[in-house]
């Protein structure tokens, strides 16, 4: 597979809050957005709360009407061909509403199939495969209401799989989630990218983004801020490079001390045993020689190292 | 003091739905009025044992709309405070089969509903059914059916708008029940209202119950359950494209996932 499994340009999404005879304050949720993911690829969309994904991903999953700008899935317009879209894509979003709690975990799986023009016999097949792969087998039978948080973030995810969908949409998939459970979401998206499945991710967690996605893009106040590999997230966006020096007394106000080495951005302190730990931003190009000269006898080892993505994204956004 | 200022004040705005101004005129303000008016209205006819069977036979045919308004209105309501309504608009089942679907076994449930009244009536009331022509009868109830369930579908699809469904359900209730010939003869509305009563369903169905009651055949009252079928296509192929129009707004508007 290759080429564009989503495309999106200038797009912008407005909202007009208020009342219905109030007149009504307008949020500019996304603005100017322009994306184009490669199919068969996991992309992650990051941002800080409010930033627009969630907004973004529903307009592609064609449940938001973008105020102006296309966007595109498989080649069909999200607007003018959304019954196209449909056909192909399934989104899944976090938290545990959007299942019938009246019914047990077979049968929502049942009734979201036959929305996906399954057979029952297919349908029930399906269900029971992924029923085992969410690991609700023993669960099947229960009736939702009962469910766990988790378990219906399970379901959900069961759910969008059901169907086989070229473009699968995860709004924080992971929230709610055990450890295991995340870990296993966590190695079944790779998996299906593998089989052909475009997944457009969105998460809080900085490390599953960097472990999972092959494209992030990074926005803020629904502007695209920075858009590459994690690698030129952590490399070329951030204009970063992290130092990390081991000291053997602990100093009380690292700031203070480094005041003033030139491209110092962030100082983040914590304990290494006895000894004392600096985790210390530079802007990218600055030498690390004034550090040591600061720091002096105090210093116990220093080592430069690339930012992490959480570090990246930090100081992209600060 | 001030706790419980706070309190009166915000778990009165945050938990009172009708708190915007649609909901508010007509619960708080035009309600009252109307129910004070109906029921004396109600207590103006019920004087004679003539109306008394009026009245009998009136809500075994309201019997049917009844229980399809709370069940199907139920649908779209719960669909969208459960947050399933995004999950079923965006697949790829036709409109059509999503729109009509919902109303299936609640046809079941209208047609129990009208057995047990008519059963009711018989056993408590002394409803005499002695002269009824049965194939009329069914015909009738058949056609209430139709048009129960095809109107239901077409208020139902206001809580897409995200309007209350309670006070909708009671606001369609009492207008069945003022404006059909169910409990008020029709000829006794002010002049301009009665060639109105036609457009609702009921109506026509009604009236050839009253007639399959008395023992008219099937031939006399086909006018009627003609009638009142065409009222059920006409509200069946507009609602469905209501239901297309405000799939289409609540996109453009971002309130399919809202709550209520
Ligand atoms: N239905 C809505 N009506 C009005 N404003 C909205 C609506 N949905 C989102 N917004 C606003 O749009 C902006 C973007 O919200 P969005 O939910 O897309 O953010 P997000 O990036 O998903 O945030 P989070 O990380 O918290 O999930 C916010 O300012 C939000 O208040
Ligand atoms: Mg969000």
């Amino acid at each position: 597979m290759s080429g564009l499994a989503i495309e999106a340009e200038g797009l912008r999404r407005v909202y007009r809050t208020g009342g219905r005879f109030r007149s009504g304050r307008e949020v500019v949720a996304v603005e100017n957005l322009g994306l184009a993911i490669e199919a068969a690829t996991v992309f992650g969309l990051l941002g800080p709360n409010g930033a627009g994904k969630t907004t973004t991903v529903r307009m592609l999953a064609t449940l938001l009407t973008p105020t102006s700008g296309v966007a595109r899935v498989l080649g069909f317009d999200v607007v003018r061909q959304a019954a196209e879209v449909r056909r192909r894509m399934t989104f899944v979003f976090g938290g545990d509403r959007g299942l019938y709690g009246r019914l047990t975990g077979r049968e929502n799986l049942r009734y979201f199939g036959a929305l996906h023009h399954m057979r029952r016999r297919e349908a029930d097949q399906r269900s029971d495969e992924l029923l085992g792969l969410v690991g609700l087998n023993e669960r099947a039978d229960q009736r939702v209401e009962e469910y766990s948080r988790g378990m219906k973030q399970r379901l959900h995810l069961a759910r969008g799989l059901m169907p086989r969908p070229e473009v699968l949409f995860l709004d924080e998939p992971t929230i709610g989630l055990d450890p295991l459970a995340a870990r296993d979401l966590r190695r079944l998206i790779p998996m299906l990218a593998s089989q052909g499945t475009t997944v457009l991710l969105t998460t809080h967690y900085m490390q599953e983004a960097d472990q999972l996605c092959d494209r992030i893009a990074l926005i803020n106040r629904g502007r695209l801020v920075a858009d590459g590999t994690p690698g030129e997230i952590k490399r070329v966006f951030s204009r970063t490079i992290v130092v990390e020096a081991v000291l053997r007394e602990p100093i009380a106000d690292p700031e203070t001390d480094l005041a003033g080495v030139d491209g110092l951005r962030y100082v983040d302190v914590s304990s290494d045993g006895p000894s004392q730990r600096l985790t210390i931003q530079l802007a990218e190009g600055s030498s690390t020689a004034p550090i040591e000269s600061a720091l002096a006898n105090n210093l116990d080892g220093l080592t430069t190292r690339e930012p992490t993505l959480e570090e990246a994204y930090l100081s992209i956004l600060r | 003091m001030e706790r419980l200022a706070t309190q009166t004040l915000l778990s009165y705005k945050g938990l009172f739905f009708w708190l915007h101004w649609p909901g508010y005129l007509s619960n708080v303000v035009a309600r009252p009025m109307l129910m004070v008016i109906m029921w004396a209205l109600l207590g103006r006819f019920a004087s004679s044992p003539e109306m008394v069977e009026r009245f009998i036979l009136g809500w075994i045919a309201l019997s049917i709309p009844e229980i399809l308004l709370g069940g199907i209105i139920q649908t779209f309501a719960y669909e969208r405070s459960l947050g399933v309504l995004p999950i079923v608009i965006a697949s790829p089942t036709s409109r059509a089969f999503l729109y009509y679907s919902r109303a299936g076994l609640h046809c079941v449930n209208g047609l129990t509903s009208f057995a047990l009244s008519v059963l009711a009536a018989v056993l408590f009331l002394g409803l005499d059914i002695g002269s009824a022509n049965w194939p009329t009868v069914l015909g009738a109830s058949a056609s209430l059916l139709v048009s129960g369930a095809a109107f239901s579908l077409f208020v139902g699809n206001i809580a897409l708008l995200r309007v209350n469904w309670t006070s909708v359900l009671s606001w369609t209730r009492s207008v069945l029940m003022v404006f059909t010939g169910a409990i008020i003869p029709i000829d006794l509305l002010p002049g301009p209202l009665q060639p109105l009563t036609g457009a609702l369903p009921v109506t026509h169905g009604l009236a050839a119950l009253r007639q399959g009651f008395a023992g008219a055949g099937a031939g006399a009252v086909g006018g009627e359950l003609a009638a009142e079928v065409a009222v059920a296509l006409a509200y069946g192929v507009v609602g469905l494209a209501l239901f297309v129009l405000f799939e289409r707004t609540a996109r453009d508007r971002g309130t399919l996932e809202y709550e209520a």
